[in-house]
């Protein structure tokens, strides 16, 4: 029984970090159709945030790492994005590779390419024993992160203007725009949302593993794209139950699989995903259907 | 007010309009008619900034709205209500109401024109927490005029509001547009229906293959002109929308 729960909370604690990696892209397919490979990168560049703030209190290096992914988002989307803004999906499909390669070389140049020691607050390594079940602190940490980044957007879409707006522009951007939603304004907001999403996954991973490299984000835009996808595509609840599943698949395959399978866990996890995928072709929460009464 | 000078829009290398000149005065109503793809609807959003023509100008007030991005135009007091309604179906009545008022500075203004739309359109009250894609067609053409009026109008685009609604609602749709003339609000509005639209209308244009094929005072145009013009025939037709 005991086995089961710690399963399970480590199922939860993963399951929190590919939400928010989920909900991260998700945000910025809702508002430009972007399928935003660079989120990688940003998570890859919070990591190394952390890395060049980490002389400073724990609290004030996240918060300034916060922000400064934020901001790479948002100038990422200045300088590449915005000119595409009305081309097709594949044509900003590509050039999210572009800005993908590009982060990711910008960051060799400054720090070379072997992975380097991330100093943690020293908390992040301790355990909580509570009757009998192990609860890592860096688990709970993504359960905190999580409800707290998605109880700040629930409040954010709902009771402020900017979430307003940036809703109805997923729905219908051009309607949005018609009734005076600035464009660029929403934009930029969805990839900062972004962008502080992928530093609290940086956060969580760095936490996990002590460690940064430049092709850190690779395996969790992967995942994420996957959550996105098998969750539904522009909807952002989908999103993140598509992150717990994905996060789930994985835990369980961790505990099903006999040591010999064990380093093919990705390739069953895509596997099941296939499979989910099969029967729901559509994900698992759609955007909402329009049903109009008669 | 309104002035389209010598428009001309294009889709690829298809023109939708072709050197279109109209212009709507203050407190008027005016009508445009025209089959399927006459440009119709390619005028309004060019109105709105949605498109952007490759030739002749729209003047509001006398200031070119060229280079001007749709939001800034909404700003100005121009409102387009779409073909369609493209109301937001995920978000709640109330919300899509508020979305109509959020680029205005005056919050208590904006209270007062929630409770003015919601007595012109007494149902959408209690719908205010219902999630606007549960609406019939005719309570969403309500929601999308409502939310066009939340924006304080001067010059209101309707496009086609009677598409898909039922003979009786869309009755009910002419009474409300008479109310809000009564107000002196501007309209230009788009239908298929030559008959409704010399009734509402104070001036026609006839629209044609991207080009005014007819235009003139609603009361000195018979059915048969506008539906000769509309069809490209000489005589008069018998029959027509």
């Amino acid at each position: 029984m005991m086995t089961i729960l710690q399963y399970f909370v480590d199922a939860v604690a993963l399951g929190c970090l590919f939400a928010l990696a989920a909900i991260g892209v998700g945000i910025v397919f809702g508002v430009m159709r972007l399928a935003n490979f660079a989120h990688g990168e940003f998570i890859m560049i919070g990591a190394y945030a952390l890395l060049m703030f980490s002389s400073l209190p724990w609290e004030i290096t996240w918060l300034l790492a916060l922000c400064f992914v934020a901001l790479v988002a948002v100038l990422t989307e200045r300088v590449a994005f915005r000119w595409l803004r009305s081309a097709d999906s594949s044509t900003l499909l590509v050039s999210s590779f572009a800005v993908s390669i590009l982060l990711q070389n910008a960051v060799v140049i400054a720090f070379r390419s072997r992975p380097r020691a991330v100093p943690l607050p020293a908390f992040v390594g301790e355990s909580l024993d509570i009757l009998g079940l192990r609860l890592p602190v860096v688990s709970l940490l993504a359960i905190v992160l999580a409800v707290v980044c998605v109880a700040a957007l629930v409040v954010f879409f709902k009771r402020t203007s900017l979430g307003l707006q940036m809703r109805a522009a997923a729905e219908d951007f051009r309607m949005a725009q018609l009734l005076g939603t600035r464009a660029n304004r929403v934009v930029a907001a969805a990839f900062a949302i972004s962008g502080i999403l992928a530093c609290a996954v940086s956060i969580l991973i760095t936490a996990r593993s002590g460690t940064v490299s430049p092709t850190m984000g690779l395996t969790p835009v992967l995942f994420a794209f996957v959550a996105v996808t098998i969750g539904g595509l522009g909807n952002l609840v989908g999103s993140a139950v598509g992150g717990f599943l994905v996060g789930f698949i994985t835990i369980a395959m961790q505990a099903v699989l006999p040591p010999g399978l064990s380093s093919y866990m990705d390739a069953f996890t895509f596997l099941a995903v296939i499979a989910i995928l099969i029967f729901r072709p559509q994900g698992l929460l759609p955007s909402i259907a329009v049903e109009e009464r008669v | 007010m309104l002035r389209v000078q010598d428009l001309r829009v294009v889709y690829g290398r298809t023109p939708a309009l072709q050197s279109v000149s109209l212009e709507v005065r203050p407190r008027e109503v005016v009508g445009v008619v025209g089959t399927n793809g006459a440009g119709k609807s390619t005028l309004l959003l060019s109105i709105a900034g949605i498109l952007t023509p490759v030739q002749g100008d729209v003047l509001l007030d006398g200031r070119s709205l060229r280079n001007c991005a749709p939001e800034d135009i909404v700003r100005r007091g121009v409102a387009l209500v779409p073909e369609r309604r493209h109301i937001f179906h995920g978000m709640t009545v109330l919300e899509n109401l508020r979305m109509g008022g959020l680029f205005r500075k005056d919050k208590q203004g904006v209270a007062a024109d929630l409770e003015y739309v919601l007595n012109l359109f007494p149902v959408l009250r209690r719908f205010l927490p219902s999630r606007a894609g549960g609406l019939s067609g005719g309570e969403q053409q309500m929601l999308a005029l409502a939310r066009a009026l939340m924006g304080k109008p001067r010059l209101l685009l309707l496009d086609e509001p009677s598409l898909g609604l039922g003979p009786k609602i869309i009755d009910r749709f002419f009474e409300d547009l008479e109310v809000l003339r009564e107000t002196g609000l501007t309209i230009l509005l788009v239908e298929q229906s030559v008959e409704r639209l010399l009734d509402a209308a104070d001036r026609v244009y006839v629209l044609r293959t991207g080009q005014v094929a007819l235009e003139g005072a609603a009361a000195s145009l018979s059915r048969a002109e506008v539906q000769a013009a509309y069809f490209g025939i000489e005589e008069e037709a018998g029959t027509g929308p």
